[in-house]
């Protein structure tokens, strides 16, 4: 039995949804094909591409992009391997601590590490001295920024696939007389490959898509993300830029395609009953994956503390006297102090739109029995924005809503199509997240309060979404988190009236305002790591009254 | 194989017990496990340990293998003293309840895992087949665990068990993840190839009729406890107590008290003749009856309790009839088995009288559980 929503028939909310995608996402994706393919007249062409492969500094992008992407996945996997080892199979102190040091690179933009890098080893950097002549300007500098971006989804990742293990093939490895780097490679290895390979398609993802890095630090190391920004921003060459937008969806769409093909195969292997493991002390081997964990973690929070030490001094670095001069941020280009509070409007409309969205769209395409073909369609639909990257997003919006045939070409130049860019660049993993919380609660649940006499509204209220109402949480705070620290979705959308944090740091940084630019940067860390406190906090009491009350809930509603 | 050397010294078994285990306890957090547990377990036999859920019976399996260390206590192992020996060393074979196959290797390489790894290609791949053929799965040895059923996968666990050739094999109930015409199959196919190996086996069960049908020997255990060491047909003609009696077969218990020497006198007043042993005048007992003991009452019958009962349903077990009835003025509910042809013409409500033959009346002291 299913519950069904009574006060509408669910085809039409099935269909409005579809609807909703393919405005949001599948006609201005559709849009920023047909510019690459298109001539102004109207007729089929591949001269753009070719225009593209003509050019050797366009070609150059296509494979800085690639070395930049496996570079990175290279070198993250194994540290964020050792990391996530560290935290779940070892026996090391102060886990949560570093647990928490591990994903603070999240609340930042990815440009923000670059700034550091520049800080500490830039030609004004505080090191440069002792680099000789060297800096880390290209690709050195991209590279280590965005390690220090993508590192925190890598150990999630891998910090799934290492929790989930048996501790009877282990005893049974023993009994036979297994070494332990023999359980590693034939029990460890293999039980988190899946996990390894989704960790370094995310990673790679990331990284290519990463506008930040590069242009704060990329110097002449020029990669699609560039090329994307420089043909559309600087040279008005829409065609050149959609071809690399659409270059640039390749590997992303190719990604998810590999992914979810993984996925499917590894839920086969999972066998349903496993006892959990519990590490045993191992001096040699906790002390090893210690310096990894306490290193990475204190690389992390030193780059923090450098960015808010730029931003309280005077000059970094010749004169370090401290003043609070820097933050007066209206001085600056960018938006001032209006950026900040404007980022976190956007951030907090996101998340509450994004998780709205985001669950009653779980909830039609995993519960509702009516209008299959359209739920088929929605929850496909779903999974797309995972494989556009932010740019790509944001022309393709630029050249679906500037359109004047278009009716809806009122929303350019407002904050609505913010709003709308930010909740369809996050969908999929709202999408997703929410999926799993709808498909948690058993649908029999719904079933006898339905018996009961209740109808479908009230069971959806009163029954599923006090009892999602922690994943909920992690929803709206992912989306908040990532819409406050985004560049690339907004860079090419965002109103002259309306400047927004993220935008303002790269905005300061062109301008060589690097102390604001950190002072900036730093804001967005603390709104963001203000809101997951909160949110932690809820999660420690606000959760165990939702968690308590939900039974409660059901008894109302069962009553 | 040395298994060969087990199979000739099967005879001299009774001598000295191949395990031995000494005043073996163990305690998680605070919590008594295993209490001074002695067990012998002769050569080639097939011992089961059986109880409840939470009896201790698969911490004294992890114990006796080494994945948990004893507080207190020995175990010999072919006289030798291999209490503090890590689990790599001492060469025993564990098969778990869900199989615990590495799920990334094919199956023979499953069970090729614990084989020394000085053989050469050619007698791995040997030994592997001659497992395989031994549980019965010739051909499968390329074939990934997810791609086998249930009673499959455990006779690869059972053969990975086998190969590096232990010295006792151990199952932590290996049948409980099968369904129940699988568990028969699968069980007599143990049996078959234990004597047929000559191995020592400890099994772990919760499943008392499993325990009987398949080992020489079963320990019942209950709280960290050994309540009873024996063949199954001590255990079930000669419960050492009440719990014993009550969780191996099925049985009905009476209340009585002890009227002098060899005595014994019903809350009814029916005085019985009965042995007593050393039980003092006016203790209390409960009588002990397997319902297959219960008869109607006859001609011919000897000296016995005469109950009348009134039957409250029937439960068809094939060849006979089981009958609950209540005995009225007690309210002691009797269970007992007739032949199909006499349970058959007797229906709910009927009042009957049972014979209860003192022959095969056990006498408990009351409040021992």
């Amino acid at each position: 039995m299913i519950a069904r929503l009574n006060i509408l028939p669910t085809t039409v909310i099935a269909l409005l949804f579809c609807l909703l995608a393919a405005i949001a996402l599948a006609f201005p994706v559709g849009v920023l094909f047909l510019h690459s393919v298109l001539t102004p007249d109207g007729s089929l062409t591949i001269a753009h591409y070719a225009a593209y492969a003509a050019t050797p500094g366009l070609l150059r992008a296509l494979s800085n992009t690639a070395i930049l992407g496996s570079g990175v996945v290279l070198v993250v996997l194994p540290l964020a391997f050792i990391f996530a080892y560290g935290l779940e199979r070892t026996v090391l102190p102060g886990k949560g601590m570093l647990a928490a040091a591990a994903s603070l690179p999240l609340l930042v933009p990815s440009l923000l590490p670059a700034l550091v890098l520049i800080y500490l080893f830039g030609r004004q950097g505080l090191f440069a001295p002792f680099l000789g002549g060297r800096t880390v300007y290209g690709l050195p500098g991209v590279l280590l920024a965005d390690v220090i971006a993508a590192l925190p989804h890598a150990v999630i990742i891998l910090r799934t696939a290492l929790r989930a293990a048996d501790a009877r093939l282990y005893e049974q490895a023993t009994l036979l007389g297994a070494s332990g780097w023999r359980k590693f490679f034939t029990i460890t290895l293999p039980g988190a490959r899946h996990g390894l390979v989704s960790a370094a398609l995310v990673v790679f993802a990331i990284t290519i898509t990463d506008i930040g890095a590069p242009k704060v630090i990329g110097d002449n190391f020029d990669v699609l993300a560039i090329v994307i920004y420089k043909q559309v921003l600087g040279q008005q060459n829409f065609e050149l830029g959609a071809v690399a937008a659409i270059l640039l969806m390749i590997p992303s769409l190719l990604a998810i395609v590999i992914e979810r093909a993984a996925a499917k195969r590894h839920a086969a292997v999972m066998s349903a009953k496993t006892r959990p493991l519990r590490p045993q002390p191992s001096p040699m081997r906790d002390r090893l994956a210690g310096i990894v964990c306490y290193g990475t973690a204190a690389a992390i929070v030193l780059m923090l503390v450098v960015c808010q030490l730029v931003a309280l001094v005077r000059l970094w670095p010749y004169d370090l006297s401290l003043t609070w001069t820097n933050y007066a941020l209206d001085r600056y280009d960018g938006g001032g102090w209006a950026a900040v509070g404007n980022s976190a409007l956007l951030a907090s409309m996101t998340a509450i739109c994004g998780t709205g969205f985001a669950f009653a769209g779980a909830y039609v395409s995993e519960r509702c029995k009516a209008g299959a073909f359209f739920r088929g369609l929605f929850s496909r639909l779903a999974l797309l924005p995972a494989a556009v990257p932010g740019l790509a997003l944001g022309l393709a919006y630029v050249l679906f809503f500037d359109d004047p045939a278009n009716p809806l070409r009122g929303l350019y130049g407002t904050v609505a199509i913010l709003l709308i860019a930010n909740v369809t660049h996050y969908y999929t993993v709202a999408h997703l997240s929410a999926v799993g919380a709808v498909k948690a609660i058993d649908s029999e649940l719904e079933a006898a309060a339905q018996m009961l006499g209740r109808n479908g509204l009230s069971v959806l209220l009163r029954v599923v979404v006090p009892m999602s109402a922690p994943v909920l949480l992690e929803i709206a705070l992912y989306l908040f988190v990532n819409a406050m620290t985004t560049v690339s979705v907004v860079m090419f959308l965002y109103p002259p009236g309306f400047k927004l944090a993220s935008i303002a740091v790269l905005a300061m940084d062109d301008a060589g305002d690097l102390a604001a630019a950190a002072a900036m940067g730093m804001m967005i860390f603390y709104v963001n790591l203000a809101v997951r406190l909160a949110g932690q906090w809820f999660f420690a009491h606000g959760h165990r009254v939702v968690g308590n009350r939900a039974p409660t809930f059901l008894v109302e509603a069962v009553s | 194989m040395t298994l060969s050397t087990q199979i000739a010294t099967e005879g001299c078994a009774e001598v000295a017990p191949f395990l031995r285990l000494r005043g073996i306890a163990k305690q998680f957090d605070r919590v008594a496990v295993l209490r001074r547990i002695d067990l012998d377990v002769p050569r080639g036999s097939f011992t089961c340990l059986v109880g409840p859920s939470g009896c201790g019976k698969t911490t004294l399996l992890r114990v006796l293998c080494g994945l948990e260390t004893a507080d207190a206590g020995a175990i010999l192992c072919d006289g030798q003293d291999i209490t503090q020996q890590p689990a790599a060393a001492r060469h025993m074979g564990l098969v778990f309840q869900s199989y615990a196959l590495f799920p990334n290797l094919r199956v023979e390489d499953n069970i090729a895992y614990g084989l020394s790894r000085r053989l050469s290609r050619s007698e791995r791949h040997r030994k592997v087949n001659a497992l395989l053929d031994l549980v019965g799965l010739t051909g499968f040895g390329r074939r990934k665990p997810n791609e086998l059923s249930g009673g499959q996968q455990q006779r690869v666990a059972i053969a990975r068990a086998l190969a590096p050739e232990p010295s006792v094999l151990l199952l932590d109930e290996p049948l409980s993840a099968l369904d129940a015409q699988l568990r028969l199959q699968l069980r007599g196919e143990l049996q078959t190839l234990q004597k047929r190996l000559g191995i020592t086996v400890v099994m772990v069960t919760h499943d008392q009729a499993e325990a009987l049908a398949i080992a020489d020997r079963i320990a019942v255990m209950q709280s960290g406890w050994i309540e009873q060491l024996g063949t199954p047909f001590e255990l079930y003609c000669h419960p050492a107590n009440r719990f014993v009696a009550g969780f191996v077969g099925r049985m009905n218990f009476l209340p009585a008290t002890v009227a002098g020497v060899g005595a014994v006198v019903l809350p009814s007043g029916t005085a019985l003749a009965l042995d007593t042993a050393s039980l003092p005048k006016g203790t209390a007992v409960e009588l002990g009856i397997r319902p297959e003991n219960i008869a109607l009452t006859g001609p011919g019958a000897g000296a016995g309790i005469i109950l009348p009962l009134r039957i409250l349903g029937r439960e068809f077990l094939g060849a006979s009839m089981r009958l609950d009835g209540v005995h009225e003025e007690s309210g002691t509910a009797i269970a007992l088995d007739l032949p199909l042809h006499r349970g058959m013409a007797l229906q709910a409500q009927t009042h009957i009288e049972a014979f209860l033959p003192a022959a095969h009346l056990h006498l408990f002291a009351a409040g021992t559980l």
